[in-house]
């Protein structure tokens, strides 16, 4: 080893607190690009490689009915490389010893000689064969769900009759890698299930002989981003059998989760390492700016016995790639084994056959150049002082502190109001302005992080309170098999437990203007509903205008319209033919994409006559379900599938509340290490720079904690400056990022309150005292006098 | 005076000037000086703190340029090379020594001098200049461990473990007792009768001038005096 790397060593050892606390962040940096990346990897080639194998579908066509024998007739359509029919209808489901409403999905299996689009993979057991109408097979999340295993009884109730059906296995499917109940915002395994069954059952059940209301199809490989393309023209030929929708696969609602969630992970993969790379190496810049000072005489001593500038910058810059080194190859490992635990979370969340988390060679050494490049760039920008010295003005004592003015001491009446100490701390951090910088810019991201976790955490908490105190009042919605008559609603208004009961009238359909088409469903209202109201974004209530639709503004923005526009709307329940209607307005909506109209004209539009799809139930306030209300409610006849808000707030809380509490502690985690690193970098350098003063004011009589205090105050100063700077920062990080997230369903208002900016800012606080207690910890230490004897 | 040699000099300065600027005016601090050293002659220059000692030691030594005038190393001329081979050149021909050691505090006394060894063509094994200036036992102490003298001969050892052909002394006993600084000073002389390095050394302490070959005055940036010394001191000779 040459000797000029033993002094690295050296010098590197003896900085080791620093260097720990720098090492720490760019680790962060690493790993979060690590294992946000290789998760990504993971999770699309987990996808790419069940879509492939499973093939699935590029377009689902649902209809009303059509003879399978009339879907070999369709012409050939160019583009469209398979179709395959099967009948697909929700069930409710009759277990042992649960009492809460569970309902499923019904698809019926392709003849085992087919090679099948969106084919399961069987997990346990086996298939029904053709013909078998006693058995079926359970998606695996419910049978887990419910310790259901083969062999076990389960009954379905399909078409309004009860089919007892014996639990032939479970399987898992590509389309259903995020399974949602219709309506619903998360998995929920223990009320909503996948069942598969025999085609000669399913014809049976749902009265279905030689037909089918399903086409899923795939299309030719140029086609397969926009299968719409080569559907379209389809339609027409569909509309005889009740076209009800298409949907092509980025609407899919399994799929768009999964796109949501790698959108997510590669904007995460970016956003986080650029913040603690780049914190990195402002704090780098100023350790070496400050060595390269303070090394004036070695470099000028350097160059004297002929080493070349370029040897004496890389001999500095060196110091930086140790940190990029050691930081890269330590985020390497702890980036692998978060990407580890991610698959694991995330075999929770989505249903893949084998999600692996693999070791991407060519990430770690991504990952590794990006740290070296980012620490040889805070190191180079600080050693770049070195080269300009001029050997022969390195070797004279270094020019004398000219003592100007601070800016702030212009304004007599303010300074004269501050101590000596605070006039001191004031004085130092104007003078030494780029170590001020980058601490304040240390400050400001982390505080930054921690205002983006409160930030979260109140606008969901908002989102939530809004979505079930304001907007989703009924306690259950119970969807009806076929319209009703009002007299449905005063029968479910008696059932026990009952508090009030509402007529809803929800209608799917296609709204089409100007060739833009688009699947959607009018909700039908009157001013009397009370469980279902439009309420804007700032929680206010819109009555349905008497006429026309009432729009949620992005919708309309999407497809281009205003009010006053008319638009062709066409059901997919009831007489199924184009009607007129005009927007009447549109509003601000926070959740879901439902279109309001007066019930009276959704009536009149689906050719008169008082008509319910939906009724709705409040339970007597502040109750839960009772047994009874339950297995009341699962009597009712009419009823096809039952929405259970409580639930879906009770999951929705959970689910929340588990994944924000770790996100939220990893960001103060993160912030923590920021701060750290910076405050020990400035404090252990101003104790190297001042350690004349130190010792002085020792001399004088000052005891280590008064002397600390002056350090503690710069950083205070330094820390708020950036705290304030870190709440408008990580406001706007958090507005920016929930936008991204926001879906069209799920639009998240950015909330942050006063008292979380209160803490967020007595963190800074808080973590400026705990890490000026490590360099209070060296200022007790230090050798004063012998610092006295120090000649400069 | 056997080994001094006197054919030819070996570094020749010709109307050498050197102003710095400052904020609009320019300070002249060394003007029109003209000097030569010859081969293998211990040359000492004195003169009061702020006449341009160091200035003129620095252009001598290829560490800084003058704003005028021609700098000549036997047959080459310094003033008319680039910063690269200036390096090169301070590398394989000058040793320095300084007022203040510049020692790395981070490193022995043996990897101070391996600090210049590593670099040079063709060095003395650094133990054995540790040796030469007295420090065999004290190699594998760090600056910190030495004491004042004992750190300015490590820095001579470094100094003189490249084989440079001109060993430049930049008050070299400034910092040190008058003890300790004639120990220095002996080393000096020593190493000029025996190694035959040429030695120039500068100081504002008047007595040392009697050590030397020859001495020269400096004031306010010109050289008001230059002579021989019919009779060198011993270094025992002199007192401060
Ligand atoms: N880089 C510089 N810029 C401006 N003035 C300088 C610089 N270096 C030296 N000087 C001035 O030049 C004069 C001579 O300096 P120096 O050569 O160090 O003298 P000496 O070594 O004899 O004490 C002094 O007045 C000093 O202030
Ligand atoms: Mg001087």
């Amino acid at each position: 080893m040459s000797v000029l790397n033993r002094k690295l060593r050296r010098e590197l050892l003896q900085h080791r607190g620093v260097l720990v606390s720098i090492i720490a962040i760019v680790v962060l940096g690493v790993a979060c690009l690590v294992s946000m990346t290789s998760s990504y990897l993971n999770l699309l080639a987990e996808r790419d490689s069940y879509y492939r194998d499973g093939r699935m579908a590029h377009f689902w066509v649902d209809m009303v009915r059509m003879p399978d024998a009339d879907l070999d007739r369709l012409p050939e359509m160019p583009g469209i490389e398979a179709i395959q029919p099967r009948i697909s209808y929700p069930a409710t489901v009759e277990l042992a010893d649960v009492i809460e409403p569970v309902s499923g999905q019904v698809l019926s299996l392709p003849p085992p000689e087919q090679v099948a689009i969106n084919d399961i993979v069987v997990r346990s057991g086996q298939r029904p064969l053709p013909g078998d109408r006693d058995s079926v097979l359970v998606g695996e999340s419910f049978a887990e769900a419910h310790g259901l295993a083969v062999g076990d009884q389960l009954t379905l109730e399909m078409g309004g009759n009860h089919h007892e059906l014996r639990i032939a296995g479970t399987a898992i499917s590509c389309e259903f890698v995020y399974l949602m109940a219709p309506g619903g915002l998360l998995p929920d395994p223990q009320r909503y299930g996948l069942f598969y069954i025999s085609r000669e059952l399913a014809e049976d059940a749902f009265d279905m002989q030689g037909a089918s209301n399903q086409l899923v199809g795939r299309v030719s490989p140029r086609y397969a981003e926009h299968p719409d393309v080569v559907v379209d023209p389809m339609r027409p030929l569909l509309s005889p059998y009740g076209l009800l929708s298409v949907t092509p696969r980025r609407h899919q609602p399994s799929h768009r989760f999964l796109e949501d969630e790698l959108d997510q992970l590669v904007a995460f993969a970016f956003l986080a390492p650029v913040l603690f790379l780049g914190v990195a190496v402002l704090v780098i810049n100023v350790m070496m700016t400050r060595m390269v000072q303070q090394q004036r005489s070695i470099i000028g001593t350097l160059k004297a016995l002929g080493y070349r500038d370029g040897q004496v910058v890389w001999h500095y810059v060196k110091f930086g790639l140790v940190i990029g080194g050691v930081g890269g190859a330590l985020g390497i490992v702890v980036g692998q084994l978060l990407a580890d635990w991610l698959a694991v979370v995330y075999t929770a969340y989505f249903e893949l056959p084998q999600l692996v988390s693999r070791f991407h060679p060519s990430l770690a050494v991504a990952g590794l150049l990006v740290s070296l490049s980012a620490t040889a760039l805070g190191s180079g920008r600080g050693a770049r002082a070195a080269l300009k010295l001029a050997p022969a003005d390195a070797l004279r004592a270094s020019p004398p502190l000219i003592v100007h003015r601070v800016l702030l001491e212009r304004i007599g009446w303010l300074w004269r109001r501050l101590s000596v100490n605070w006039q001191n701390a004031l004085r130092n951090l104007m003078r030494a302005r780029l170590r001020a910088v980058s601490g304040c810019g240390a400050a400001a991201t982390g505080v930054a992080m921690i205002v983006l976790a409160l930030v979260y955490n109140d606008s969901l908490n908002e989102l939530v309170e809004l979505q079930y105190e304001r907007i989703l009042l009924a306690d259950f919605d119970l969807m009806l098999r076929d319209f009703a008559g009002p007299e449905v609603v005063h029968a479910a208004a008696k059932l026990p437990g009952v508090a009030r009961a509402e007529p809803l009238l929800s209608i799917p359909g296609t709204l089409e203007a100007d060739h833009r088409r688009r699947e959607v469903a009018l909700t039908g209202l009157t001013g009397d509903n009370r469980l279902t109201q439009a309420i804007d974004r700032d929680g206010r209530r819109i009555e349905p205008p008497k006429r026309g639709l009432l729009m949620p503004r992005w919708l309309a923005e999407q497809m281009d319209l205003r009010p006053g526009d008319t638009v062709t709307f066409t059901p997919a329940r009831g007489e199924r033919r184009p009607r007129q209607v005009t927007i009447a307005r549109t509003f601000e909506s926070l959740m879901g994409e439902a279109i309001y109209i007066h019930r009276g004209h959704l009536e009149q539009l689906l050719g008169g006559g008082e008509a319910v799809s939906t009724v709705q139930l409040a339970l007597d306030r502040g109750t839960t379900p009772s047994e009874v209300t339950y297995r009341a409610l699962r009597g009712l006849p009419e009823v096809e599938m039952i929405g259970d808000t409580q639930r879906q707030k009770e999951l929705l809380e959970t689910h929340m509340v588990g994944a924000m509490r770790i996100f939220t502690l990893m960001l103060i985690g993160f912030a923590t290490v920021i701060f750290f690193g910076s405050i020990m970098t400035s404090g252990y350098i101003a104790i190297g720079e001042r350690q004349r003063e130190i010792a002085t004011l020792r001399a004088l009589g000052y005891g280590p904690w008064a002397v600390g205090s002056l350090l503690l105050r710069e950083a205070l100063v330094l820390n708020l400056a950036g705290a304030v700077i870190g709440l408008v920062l990580g406001y706007h990080l958090a507005d920016a990022s929930l936008q991204a997230v926001s879906t069209e369903l799920v639009r998240v208002p950015t909330v942050l309150h006063g008292r979380s900016m209160l803490l967020a800012v007595a963190m800074a606080v808080l973590l400026t005292f705990i890490a000026h207690l490590l360099v209070q910890r060296r200022i007790n230490r230090m050798d004063w006098l012998e610092a006295l004897k120090i000649k400069e | 005076m056997a080994a001094h040699d006197r054919a030819g000099p070996m570094l020749a300065l010709a109307g050498v000037s050197r102003t710095y600027r400052m904020g609009e005016v320019d300070v002249p601090v060394l003007r029109g000086v003209d000097l030569s050293v010859a081969r293998g002659e211990l040359m000492v220059i004195v003169g009061p703190s702020g006449s341009g000692k160091s200035t003129l030691l620095n252009i001598m030594g290829a560490m800084d340029r003058a704003s005028e005038g021609r700098v000549m190393f036997r047959d080459r001329e310094l003033t008319a090379m680039s910063d690269r081979a200036l390096t090169w050149f301070r590398r394989n021909h000058i040793g320095f020594i300084f007022q203040f050691y510049n020692l790395v505090p981070t490193l022995t006394a043996r990897e101070n001098v391996q600090v210049a060894t590593e670099l040079a063509q063709k060095p003395l094994d650094p133990d054995e200049a540790l040796a030469m200036v007295g420090l065999a036992d004290r190699m594998d102490h760090f600056p910190g461990q030495l004491s004042g003298g004992e750190q300015q001969r490590v820095a001579v050892a470094r100094a003189i473990a490249k084989q440079p052909e001109l060993l430049l002394c930049d008050e070299p006993t400034g910092a040190l007792d008058a003890e300790t600084g004639k120990a220095i000073l002996r080393l000096l002389v020593d190493i000029n009768a025996r190694l035959g390095t040429t030695v120039v050394a500068i100081t504002h302490n008047a007595v040392i001038e009697r050590l030397g070959h020859r001495y020269l005055r400096l004031s306010s940036g010109c050289i008001v005096e230059s002579a021989e010394n019919e009779h060198r001191a011993a270094v025992e000779e002199i007192d401060w």
